[in-house]
């Protein structure tokens, strides 16, 4: 059998079926990293469990970038969450701008935590009503 | 948008996997597509009729 690789480095990846039901499937992950990390900023850290959550849920968001196995549908449903995380973030934007309230903002990593959690919660959403 | 592609499919005794696999996305599209839940892109709709040998128009309509 002739050797055929796949991978990233090769200049010739190209996803399959199976590759992009995964990466479809791996995004469900972020949902409960991200209110696993939501709860940790509240409660205090937990060992393993922390820096897990932490881990899955900045890796959930930094993949889209680098993805290529995402296709038209699942960049759909991600740009819809991806909608709803940034207006939150325009909110807190506008939430600085206002003068009586000016240095009363979240903690940057809870703004952060926050806006990952809106990003899944709206994917599941999306996800919901696609089924 | 209704579209024919699940008869279209089912006449060819072909799974959404399998469909998929021949559309080059993911089986959740194909079967989001076939539930009128996702409007295919221009292209993904060029590719499905040209899978089934037929005008887009025969397999989606915007009328339904």
């Amino acid at each position: 059998m002739p050797y055929t690789p796949r991978g990233f480095t090769t200049g010739n990846f190209a996803p399959d079926e199976q590759d992009r039901s995964f990466a479809y499937a791996a995004m469900w992950a972020g949902l409960p990293a991200s209110l696993g990390l939501l709860l940790s900023l509240y409660f205090g850290p937990i060992p393993i469990l922390t820096p897990l959550c932490s881990g899955v849920t900045a890796g959930s968001l930094i993949a889209l970038v680098f993805s290529w196995s995402h296709d038209e549908f699942a960049r759909a449903q991600i740009g819809f969450a991806a909608n709803w995380a940034l207006a939150f973030a325009g909110i807190i934007l506008m939430w600085e701008l206002v003068p009586f309230a000016e240095g009363s903002g979240a903690e940057l990593r809870w703004t952060l935590a926050i806006m990952a959690t809106i990003f899944h919660l709206a994917l599941a959403w999306r996800r919901w009503r696609d089924r | 948008m209704k579209n024919r592609l699940k008869v279209l499919r089912a006449e060819r005794d072909w799974s959404q996997a399998e469909l998929a696999g021949r559309l080059d996305v993911s089986r959740q599209a194909v079967n989001a597509i076939e539930t009128g839940k996702h409007d295919p892109s221009l292209p993904l709709a060029f590719r499905i009729a040209r899978l089934f040998d037929m005008k887009i128009e025969e397999i989606f309509d915007d009328e339904g």
